[in-house]
């Protein structure tokens, strides 16, 4: 834990020296505010809008959070399905890779005329945007079992439901982090790309990419660079607490999750 | 104990991996697998397991048909196959869970299992942070936990180094003189296999076929004194010719 304390002090002396060569830039070019707002102005609308941006930020998470909650328990059930019926596997997996090409962007509008505007069409676009990591990395677990673990199984005349809860499930479990930990990320980017789209049920109030886009129509820039921002945060507190689930569920016997805490 | 009568085996349309096999293994005996690769030993212990059908013959344990005797087989694999999100203890008792034995004589048995092969102290650990000899020492206590009659091992202490090995081997006959299980032991090792059994089946290749018998009528309990004497010596020559004879025909 002492190593990851390093690693972040680091990380945050490398954003502090940004935003210093930042301020001085300005300093020299004098672009003006709504070109290229300083940090100094942006910590300003941080302050004095933290009530909406706070509320842009619940918006958003929760967004995420229920596409992506939703794409981990419906991704790891088609998991299932496809581990157990072969057939299955080859008739539908492929369509998951269709899943993962198909672009977002094309596709929101789409679920929006379909599913209606408002935050429940924003989680869609979370969830499906989600769901093609976690189903692959959750198969590949579920069916990658070495074969003579499955013979150790089936010499205890173990069922097919035994073999799948005592050996498979938690085969597949970090295999499954790692699906999720892809998905965590990308889940806020389909929130906000959803948003986009989604509109606000009231004028001014939304979630981050609603906000971003009236910043942007507004030309309030230093708002604009705030909202970036926290969209930011966000995308990095999912990833963390993830991880910290991760190292939760598996430090004491898996490699991934010990390196965190012994490198 | 086991009988196989005239068992072949091929896969799919190549040339048969065993052709007729006849072996009766009586109640007791220590029987070791020997011949060069490709003459189907794995593929024997897998007939005898029912993890694999043969093409034609019979084989039964027990006068039972090998799947139906699966309650009274253990195997104990090349590599030792543990669960590494369980503890040992918890990896010994693996079989008598999915045998839904109660919690109580579960724990019972995986107690004295693991005291029995030299482990209370690390019962709590996870198998990562075992050396690869305690690994196979889980993997056999796991294959006794179930009270078997028939123990068949495909080469488990093959990827240890001899040291360990030759101490594994001398356990494993301390716990047959307690238990009284049959062994069906597969090796690369002449002097494993002299060591260990009272007799030997040297198999031959393409097809695997048994070439010939050898009856290792050296006194019990052995020790690490029995490899030096001269007898040991005599059946490991006696051994190591036939299997020379396999390998030139």
């Amino acid at each position: 834990m002492k190593k990851y304390a390093i690693t972040l002090l680091n990380a945050l002396a490398v954003f502090a020296g940004l935003l210093l060569l930042w301020q001085g830039l300005d300093l020299l070019l004098h672009l003006p505010a709504y070109m290229l707002p300083t940090p100094l102005a942006v910590g300003r609308a941080v302050v004095t809008r933290f009530p909406s941006l706070v509320t842009s930020l619940a918006i958003t998470s929760e967004e995420a959070a229920g596409g992506l909650a939703a794409s981990i328990v419906v991704g790891l059930l088609i998991a299932l399905i496809f581990a157990q019926f072969r057939w299955m596997r080859r008739m539908f997996y492929p369509y998951t890779i269709l899943l993962q090409t198909v672009p977002i962007l094309a596709v929101a509008p789409l679920i929006l005329m379909w599913v209606g505007p408002g935050t429940l069409s924003v989680t869609v676009v979370a969830f499906i945007i989600c769901l093609a990591p976690i189903i692959a990395n959750a198969t590949q677990g579920l069916i990658s079992v070495e074969p003579n673990l499955v013979h150790l199984f089936l010499m205890h005349n173990a069922s097919r439901l035994q073999i799948l809860t005592r050996l498979r499930l938690p085969h597949a479990v970090p295999g499954l982090f790692v699906g999720i930990r892809i998905a965590a990320g990308i889940s806020v980017i389909g929130a906000i790309t959803g948003e986009l789209f989604a509109g606000s049920s009231r004028v001014g109030e939304g979630g981050l990419g609603y906000s971003i886009l009236y910043a942007s129509a507004q030309l309030q820039t230093d708002y604009l660079f705030a909202l970036v921002l926290a969209a930011t945060v966000l995308g990095f507190a999912f990833f963390f607490a993830v991880m910290f689930l991760e190292w939760y569920f598996l430090h004491d016997w898996h490699e991934s999750a010990r390196t965190m805490t012994e490198e | 104990m086991l009988t196989l009568s005239n068992v072949s085996k091929r896969y799919g349309s190549s040339p048969p991996v065993l052709e007729q096999i006849d072996l009766v293994i009586d109640q007791g005996e220590f029987v070791s697998l020997i011949g060069p690769s490709g003459c189907g030993k794995s593929t024997l212990l897998k007939l005898i397991s029912g993890l694999t059908s043969p093409g034609s013959g019979s084989i039964l344990v027990d006068g039972k048909t090998p799947v139906n005797a699966r309650k009274t087989i253990s195997y104990i694999f090349q590599d030792a196959t543990l669960l590494p999100w369980r503890t040992v203890s918890r990896n010994v008792g693996l079989g008598l869970e999915l045998e839904h034995v109660s919690r109580e004589s579960r724990k019972q048995k995986v107690d004295s299992l693991i005291e029995l092969v030299g482990l209370s102290h690390v019962a709590r650990a996870y198998p990562r942070q075992l050396s690869g000899g305690m690994k196979m020492r889980v993997s056999v206590a796991r294959a006794l936990a179930t009270a078997p009659h028939l123990l068949l091992m495909d080469e488990p202490f093959g990827a240890l180094d001899e040291m360990t090995r030759d101490r594994l081997n001398e356990e494993l006959l301390r716990l047959r003189a307690e238990q009284h299980w049959t062994a069906v032991f597969v090796t690369h090792s002449v002097a494993e296999a002299v060591f260990l059994s009272t007799r030997i089946i040297v198999l031959a290749p393409s097809p695997g076929r048994i070439a010939e018998e050898i009856t290792i009528p050296l006194p019990f309990p052995r020790t690490s004194v029995t490899r030096e004497s001269e007898q040991f010596e005599s059946f490991v020559t006696e051994v190591s010719r036939a299997l020379r004879g396999v390998h030139s025909a």
